[in-house]
């Protein structure tokens, strides 16, 4: 297992400097191998809370983690042993898929949150929304406008007055009824 | 003699109690609030399974935070209504435009496209909804007679029946959805590890809170399902809707020949048997934990075509083709209730949903809600029918405008939509911002896992079952006093054991199958 495990690794990082290509379930299987070691030997015995005195408990907090961490390293391991040997079977990743757009709605979304926060959740939609629909391509200013403010002012209504939950009023309308 | 009249006794007594029962859930479901709760969930689930893109997971997951003030047997009719009306809408745009609108539908575009190309889109919009209904309403019939007697089966579930149970139902739902078993599992394991943060359940320690307040409370379920589910689409769906700018739509086929959107009685009579075959293989997959409807829609579709009478027809416009794969899909409705409603645990990512709506309600599928809300199941099961006829009444209006509802709206209305209502709907469950945060992260966390075509259905599901299978760990050791042995002396815990072993065998040898 051992040498079949070291040949695939050489093979893949001779492939990945040469022609740059990927093989997603090697790669993946050992980021999870690494997070499932870092679980075991730092995180679980650093963050887990544990009573001083152990000894009279037969289950401790730590337990079920712990199993956790070992059954996703063993998973890991599995998914490096099975994952395919040349990238030709390998499936790739898409590089489609990693284009600016994802980045620019990644931003949107976290400015969003960010939004919600200083500005209060009414004034944030209706930003985020009109920005989103230009994003996908919506054509009419006018239509995309009124469709911005309507939408998150009767989303407004429902859950502040029907819904009884207090929204988030941020700077501006600070202590507004 | 003596045993027949026992038996006698017993069965009296079960029909007396559950007629009573019956009323009891009749008395308390049939409601103003109630019959209209079903009737928009009908309603809003199958536009949303029209529009191309909205799956059934993001339809029932956006519902869920409006019906958090609401009663529990309203809301939990709501949400079943939504499910019901996702999985028929779907059939709507998978017939109209070749694009199901769900993936439980994808068996429904085979023959429903075709009939549409011919001019025949109404007949076949028309049988597929009367197929949603008889094949929903054949397993729907058969779950209210058997769940209550299988409540009573769940009485001996103890901890470490409970854990086997867990174990064998997260093998099964990682091994099945996804394309490999180990990222299934893997996910599973993701989903257990997530639901460990916060406080320990047993001795209150904290665990991974890193200090924070706000973890350790630990992570709520509708932000996380909110983000794994519907963020990936938002993203995945910015760039399909700049690539297919400019791209000719799919122009209709009108037929001038009123018959062609007419279904007739000899075409309902002669797809009758298919519905009703596909009811019950939606009963059956139903049940079982990870299948539901993309491959109950399937199986019946292929039973149907062995059976039928001019096999040749199926997938080039078959009205039959069109009824078993409808009535598959939605035969799942009302079985996938019954591993949830008995034993509290969900065989899918939609009751996965409705027992997170269990509980922000307070109250804890299983065995024990056969006793203390009785009425609260039988209004369930009354809530079920009543689906299946507005699915009928709702079906109607919305084959008469299906057509610009399915088309007429774009993407770039609906995804940002949906991100506002993502937004409202992670905030209003605990009136906390850092949930909406969460809700991001965890969106962020689905969109990668989609990159590694690894689900997010085992990730969700285990999160939801992670306490139950860490209190049935726990107890169950604490019990034995530390042996694991207390696992192998209860027969129930033996089998489902066996049977993860079985599957993990089988599903392996599947997956190596395929890859040769």
């Amino acid at each position: 297992m051992f040498e079949r495990l070291a040949r695939q690794g050489y093979s893949l990082g001779r492939k990945f400097l040469k022609e740059r290509d990927r093989a997603k379930d090697f790669y993946l299987g050992l980021i999870l191998l690494a997070f499932a070691l870092i679980l075991f030997l730092w995180l679980i015995p650093s963050y887990v809370g544990a009573p001083l005195t152990q000894s009279h408990l037969k289950v401790r907090p730590n337990t079920f983690p712990n199993l956790i961490a070992c059954v996703l390293a063993l998973l890991a391991i599995l998914l490096i042993y099975n994952s395919p040997l040349t990238s030709k079977d390998a499936t790739r990743v898409e590089d489609k898929r990693f284009s600016w757009l994802i980045i620019l709605c990644l931003a949107i979304l976290f400015s969003y949150y960010l939004g919600v926060r200083v500005i209060g959740m009414l004034p944030a939609s209706i930003v985020v929304l009109f920005v989103l629909m230009r994003t996908y391509g919506f054509r009419s200013w006018f239509l995309s406008i009124l469709f911005a403010l309507v939408l998150p002012f009767l989303l407004f209504v429902f859950f502040e007055k029907l819904a009884q939950v207090a929204l988030p009023r941020g700077i501006f309308f600070e202590g507004w009824y | 003699m003596d045993m027949v009249l026992v038996a006698w006794q017993a069965v009296a007594n079960y029909t007396a109690d559950y007629i009573q029962n019956f009323g009891l859930g009749i008395a308390y479901f049939f409601t103003f609030k109630n019959v209209l709760a079903i009737f928009v969930g009908v309603a809003i689930g199958t536009f949303f399974g029209a529009v191309p893109g909205m799956t059934i997971t993001m339809s029932v997951a956006l519902t869920l935070p409006f019906t958090f003030n609401m009663e529990p047997l309203t809301a939990i009719s709501l949400l079943l209504a939504v499910y019901v009306g996702a999985i028929y809408g779907g059939s709507i745009s998978a017939i109209l435009l070749n694009t199901p609108g769900t993936p439980a539908a994808a068996c429904t575009c085979l023959d429903g496209f075709k009939l549409a190309q011919k001019g025949k889109a109404g007949k076949a919009l028309k049988m597929a909804n009367w197929a949603s209904c008889v094949g929903d309403l054949t397993s729907t019939l058969v779950v209210i007679i058997i769940c209550p007697l299988l409540g009573n089966i769940a009485l001996y579930f103890r901890s470490p029946e409970y854990f086997a149970l867990i174990l064998f139902s997260i093998t099964i739902i990682g091994g099945v959805t996804g394309k490999s078993m180990i990222k299934g599992l893997i996910a599973g394991a993701l989903g257990f590890l997530v639901a460990t943060v916060g406080m320990d359940p047993f001795l209150g320690y904290g665990r991974f809170d890193f200090g924070s307040l706000e973890l350790m409370k630990g992570f709520s379920f509708v932000p996380l399902l909110i983000g794994l589910f519907a963020i990936p689409e938002v993203i995945l769906q910015l760039n399909r809707s700049r690539g297919m700018r400019g791209q000719a739509r799919i122009t209709m086929v009108k037929s001038k020949d009123p018959r062609d959107s007419r279904l007739t009685w000899s075409e309902f009579k002669g797809s009758f048997r298919h519905m009703v075959r596909g009811g019950f293989v939606g009963l059956i997959l139903g049940i079982i934990p990870g299948l539901g409807a993309t491959p109950s829609a399937f199986v019946s579709y292929e039973r149907a075509r062995r059976n039928a009478k001019n096999p040749k027809e199926f997938g080039s416009g078959s009205l039959e083709g069109v009824a078993a794969a409808e009535a598959g899909n939605n035969g799942v409705n009302g079985s996938t209730l019954v591993p949830l409603l008995t034993l509290g645990i969900p065989g899918d990512v939609i009751t996965a949903v409705m027992l997170g709506a269990f509980m922000i309600f307070d109250l804890k599928p299983g065995p024990m809600l056969f006793i203390e809300h009785i009425d609260l199941i039988f209004g369930l099961f009354c809530a079920l029918i009543m689906c299946d006829v507005a699915l009928r009444l709702v079906g109607m209006v919305f084959i008469r405008y299906a057509e610009k509802v399915a088309t007429g709206i774009p993407t770039s209305i609906i995804f940002p939509v949906v991100v506002v209502l993502c937004v409202f709907g992670s905030y209003s469950i605990n009136n906390s911002v850092f949930d909406i945060f969460i809700m991001l992260a965890f969106g962020m966390l689905g969109y990668v896992m989609t990159l590694f075509e690894m689900s997010a259905i085992p990730f969700l599901i285990a999160f939801v079952l992670a306490p139950m299978l860490e209190r049935g760990l726990r107890r169950s050791l604490t019990l034995s006093g530390g042996s694991p042995l207390i696992f192998f002396k209860s027969p129930i815990a033996i089998i489902f054991f066996i049977l993860t072993v079985l599957a993990i065998i089988s599903l392996s040898r599947g997956v190596l199958r395929k890859m040769k």
